[in-house]
């Protein structure tokens, strides 16, 4: 028995000893080995890996779905009061680790008001309910491809079960809100005559109202004011991340985030104004309605074509002095002509006079505004004959020739080869 | 061995099983991702680029002259020299021929005219532009006169975009 004591005794103090060394050994590890402050978890850019390497896409589709942060913010502030408050959060993101477009999800809220931190309430509330529900209030928006949206039930939640997948390094994480806060009330027990405070834990936990509000928080304090910009957010109070081990094809299980922090950029556009109509969210959508405005009377703007207006003057022309005709023939220079080629949808009028810069302009070259599709020609000056020379207006599609009274055209025979009206001005 | 020794080696066990399997978890976790955010080329852009998928005017109620602004802070441009650099100003895909180019800013105008589908002219809008490289950012300011016109423009913002570019010519 005696034997079996000091056994026991003798485990008991090397067990003992055992646990001394450990404390010691992790006190020296996480103080001087493991630099935790080095493994940081960064929210970048989540761009899908196929455009990234994507060949095929032009530079403009690449910028299309380059912009899409994890985080992006829509905030009306309505400071000059001439429409409503309006705040928008969006969360890009994936739905599976292959993190590819097609893969590409976003989801936000809307919020038709001024939500500021200081209104919220911390109400108590069981678990279950906690983790189910989402925040009341709120429009939320669901999207396959981040750009068209549409609205009600049948949507990703947003509430702290969901959890969704990002990019961090090119890798897939998973997301989740599952933070909590945790705070300490005292109260007075009167067994104890009131002397003793017996400490009760509150926990709070976090939803996406709580994210939502400080985001909007941090936008109404960014030190650059109204306009684009970008800032980065310290998010690790409330979400939990976990890497993807594609060798299980499961989420590693250690859970880092108490000793990882991670920042993500917020991409927002705060706005002095407040928000009119719809083509204003992120959303394209206000209140679940698309076609939302903020005026009762709307103007009728349907319209079949549009026409981009220009007007060449003297200075776009290029000049030629003739001595048969004692003058200058203008016509356009052909960077000028290979110009409007390359922008459809113009509608090009000329106007001149025949004196410019002491030159006195007697006529249209050969081949001058050849090609070249005018709408109206204005030809200003005193009484002259104005000479058209080969193909001068020649595929030109002129509609309206104007010109001053004393002028009188001479065409030659292939100078111009559809019908116009000329007027006298 | 006195009784308050056993409950110091029943402390130690327990401080040294905490601290097992802290330095486990630490020693184990693998989920690192070393590197930084960059987003510095955020606060600034090299030429000015301003893209929407859409726009709003809004009428000023202290001026009487029926224009219709909008308004917008950009990031700064590094790089703008009106008065020793040339410049091209892009609306979508327009050159805008009539721009005033100073040494810090830009005006422009754009002449848009809206046909119905039988090729009557219903609108007529004017489309004016200002930019301002100021040394914290860029202001863009566009305006157009009457509620017609600036609803007519927004239709047309909505339906192609907008896409403004100022491009040094080399």
């Amino acid at each position: 028995m005696k034997a079996l004591k000091i056994i026991g005794n003798c485990s008991l103090v090397f067990l003992a000893i055992i646990g001394v060394l450990v404390s010691v050994f992790y006190g020296y590890y996480h103080f001087f080995v493991h630099d935790i402050t080095t493994g940081t978890n960064y929210v970048d850019n989540q761009i899908a890996l196929d455009i990234v390497k994507s060949d095929d896409l032009t530079e403009e589709q690449k910028n299309e779905y380059e912009d899409r942060y994890f985080l992006e913010a829509n905030f009306y502030s309505n400071s000059k009061e001439n429409g409503i408050a309006l705040q928008e959060l969006k969360l890009n993101y994936f739905t599976d680790y292959t993190l590819m477009s097609t893969a590409y999800r976003s989801t936000g809220m809307q919020f038709l008001g001024d939500l500021k931190q200081e209104d919220l309430t911390l109400v108590p509330t069981t678990e279950e309910k906690a983790n189910r529900d989402e925040p009341e209030g709120f429009s939320y928006y669901d999207s396959t491809d981040g750009i068209s949206f549409d609205g009600n039930k049948i949507r990703t939640q947003l509430n702290r079960e969901s959890t969704f997948v990002i990019k961090i390094d090119g890798r897939p994480f998973q997301i989740q809100l599952d933070g909590t806060y945790e705070w300490t009330t005292y109260e007075r027990q009167w067994y104890t005559l009131w002397i003793w405070n017996k400490p009760i834990n509150n926990v709070w936990m976090y939803n996406y109202l709580d994210v939502f509000a400080d985001c909007m928080q941090a936008i109404r304090t960014n030190s650059a004011g109204f306009g684009d910009y970008y800032i980065t957010v310290d998010l690790s109070e409330y979400f939990t991340i976990r890497e993807f081990d594609k060798e299980t094809g499961k989420y590693k299980t250690d859970n880092v985030t108490d000793i990882i922090k991670n920042y993500c950029v917020l991409k927002f556009h705060y706005d002095e104004n407040g928000a009119r109509n719809s083509t204003q969210s992120i959303f394209n959508c206000i209140d679940c309605n698309p076609s939302y405005d903020v005026e009762d009377k709307n103007i009728d703007t349907t319209y079949w074509q549009e026409r981009m207006v220009y007007t060449l003057t003297n200075k776009d022309l290029v000049y030629r002095y003739s001595e048969v005709y004692d003058g200058y023939f203008v016509s356009l220079l052909m960077s000028t002509k290979t110009l409007f080629e390359n922008m459809p949808r113009t509608k090009v009028n000329i106007v001149f006079d025949t004196v410019f810069e002491d030159k006195k302009i007697v006529g249209i070259d050969y081949n001058g505004f050849e090609n070249f599709e005018i709408d109206t020609l204005t030809i200003s000056g005193e009484e002259q004959t104005f000479y058209v020379l080969d193909k001068g207006l020649y595929n030109t599609n002129l509609q309206v020739l104007k010109h001053s009274k004393g002028i009188t055209f001479d065409y030659a025979e292939n100078s111009i080869n559809n019908d116009f009206s000329e007027v006298v001005a | 061995m006195k009784w308050y020794t056993y409950i110091i080696c029943f402390i130690l066990i327990a401080v040294g099983a905490f601290f097992g399997i802290q330095l486990y978890r630490e020693v184990k976790a693998e989920s690192y991702v070393n590197g930084s955010i960059d987003i510095s080329n955020k606060f600034s852009q090299e030429s000015f680029n301003y893209s929407s998928t859409s726009l709003v005017f809004y009428d000023d109620l202290y001026d009487e002259t029926d224009t219709y602004y909008f308004e917008q802070d950009l990031l700064k441009v590094e790089d703008f020299n009106g008065k020793n650099k040339d410049y091209q100003i892009w609306l979508n895909d327009f050159i805008l021929l009539q721009s005033d180019i100073n040494a810090g800013s830009i005006y422009s105008v754009a002449y848009i005219d809206f046909y119905d589908e039988y090729n009557n002219l219903i609108q007529a809008s004017t489309l004016n532009i200002s930019i301002k490289f100021l040394s914290n950012k860029t202001q863009l300011t566009l305006s157009t006169k009457g509620q017609e016109s600036a609803s007519f423009l927004e239709q047309y913002f909505s339906d192609n975009g907008i896409r403004l570019k100022v491009i040094e010519i080399l």
